[in-house]
């Protein structure tokens, strides 16, 4: 009997100390209750509590914590219909609060933030809300933020992880920019077009200036030509003249001659050995060679007035 | 020879407490064993104890040791500086830090950024981007004072 009661006090013993020494590890908050009441909170490390007056009440995590924020339907202002989902950085920081100010914190908290998700997006259109993500986390944390201060939760950021429209509305959206591009592809094709038409009708205006320009040139050289090979003639013309009028006629007649005998050597030449033309009065071309022996003649008499010594002379051609 | 196994058989349930201490979770199987093993000194020294006075003694010690140790021992290893107060004190942390508003303080409240989030602060009505000193924290809320830059 007396070891059936020593046994029994030692178990007391032992219970009763095991629950007399409390370790909080670090990164919680223990509540103590007294008697079912609030009456303090252990911060990590040793403690010691007295037994049957003081009891543990909530054990709170003192860590940042995570919490997905389930996918749900959300209805946006130009009536797109979106999925999205997200994630909830919070972390308690006054441990009585959370445990007694809220039931359930985490039902609390992720209901608030599904709710405010929907009125954020709510009030904005599809497009808004892909596009500025930022501007949905800021706003939701100011509203949730706000609200989960009574019990003692600081939410630390909200994170809108997806935000994914129906799968038509993608598809017509994938439409929408290939469009946009093409149309920009187009303009830019015509815009090529219109560049290089202008350019091309640029350079044939600027060809046919030049070429008109080159013709003019021409001309105008041309006549110039024209004009100084007028004066030269006109020049030679008055040189022969004035050589005839200071000279012999005779001369004239030598260079005739020449002309003639040359013209008959180009008619012996011609390939249409058919064809010899001759002169109608071959007589001409002797009256001409007369010619040259006149002249011949009176040069030698003004040379052998010059020098007196006479003059050999070529025999004449019969 | 029994009373030489009976204290023994307490050095055993000591030595079997004090390394359990170290293997399983808890903390308070030491002063249990530190009790077991007085105890076997005790049943040493006074050979013939019935059960029941040894298990009342061994309780004694048990609550003993466990005083000993908060009112004596604990005081001076708590004077050994702790490793950081305030891990795990978000609020704590941000104790003398200068922020600018990003909401003025109008009736006592209004909101600071801190680094990339934003906090509820309460203090002197301030306008907005006003610089501000945190003095101290309730709750989620961090108490400021102004501060005068420049």
């Amino acid at each position: 009997m007396g070891s059936i009661v020593a046994l029994v006090i030692v178990v007391v013993a032992v219970v009763v100390i095991s629950k007399l020494i409390r370790i909080v590890p670090q990164g919680y908050e223990w509540t103590v209750e007294m008697f079912g009441k609030y009456t303090g909170t252990l911060t990590p490390g040793l403690h010691f509590l007295i037994p049957f007056v003081y009891a543990i009440g909530r054990k709170m995590n003192m860590m940042e914590q995570v919490l997905d924020v389930p996918s749900q339907d959300v209805i946006t202002k130009d009536n797109a219909v979106v999925k999205v989902d997200g994630v909830v950085f919070y972390q308690v920081l006054d441990a009585a609060k959370a445990a007694y100010e809220v039931a359930n914190l985490e039902m609390a908290a992720l209901a608030l933030i599904m709710t405010n998700i929907r009125t954020v997006l709510g009030s904005m259109d599809l497009d808004e809300s892909l596009s500025q993500r930022d501007a949905i986390n800021a706003k939701l944390l100011g509203v949730v933020d706000e609200a989960t201060h009574p019990w003692g939760v600081k939410v630390t950021r909200i994170e809108i992880k997806d935000i994914s429209p129906p799968r038509d509305l993608v598809d017509a959206m994938a439409r929408q920019m290939k469009a946009e591009r093409e149309k920009r592809a187009n303009i830019l094709d015509a815009e090529g077009f219109r560049q290089a038409a202008i350019l091309k009708a640029d350079g044939e205006k600027q060809s046919a200036i030049l070429e008109a320009e080159g013709k003019k040139e021409a001309a105008f050289r041309e006549a110039e030509a024209r004009e100084r090979l007028a004066e030269a003639e006109a020049k030679a013309t008055t040189m022969v003249s004035q050589a005839i009028a200071g000279g012999d006629v005779n001369a004239l007649n030598y260079f005739v001659a020449t002309k003639y005998v040359e013209a008959l050597v180009e008619m012996a030449k011609s390939p249409n050995q058919k064809t010899l033309l001759l002169p109608m009065e071959a007589t001409g071309i002797l009256g001409s060679l007369a010619g040259i022996a006149e002249l011949a003649k009176d040069s030698l008499a003004t040379q052998q007035k010059t020098h007196d010594q006479p003059a050999r002379t070529p025999p004449l051609p019969r | 020879m029994e009373s030489l196994a009976l204290h023994y058989l307490w050095w055993i349930v000591a030595l079997v407490l004090i390394g359990g201490e170290v293997i399983l979770p808890g903390y308070f199987m030491l002063w249990i064993g530190i009790a077991a093993a007085a105890m076997g000194i005790v049943a040493f020294a006074v050979p013939d104890m019935s059960a029941l006075a040894q298990a009342i003694v061994f309780a004694v010690f048990a609550f003993a040791s466990c005083f000993a140790y908060w009112k004596l021992v604990r005081p001076r290893i708590d004077r050994t500086p702790p490793g950081n107060p305030n891990l795990n004190r978000r609020g704590e942390q941000l104790i003398g830090g200068r922020y600018a508003l990003c909401e003025p303080i109008v009736q006592g409240r209004g909101k600071a950024r801190v680094g990339d989030g934003v906090w509820l602060v309460s203090g002197p009505d301030l306008p907005l981007g006003a610089t501000v000193e945190v003095i101290g924290i309730d709750g989620t809320t961090l108490r400021v004072k102004a501060v005068d830059v420049g």
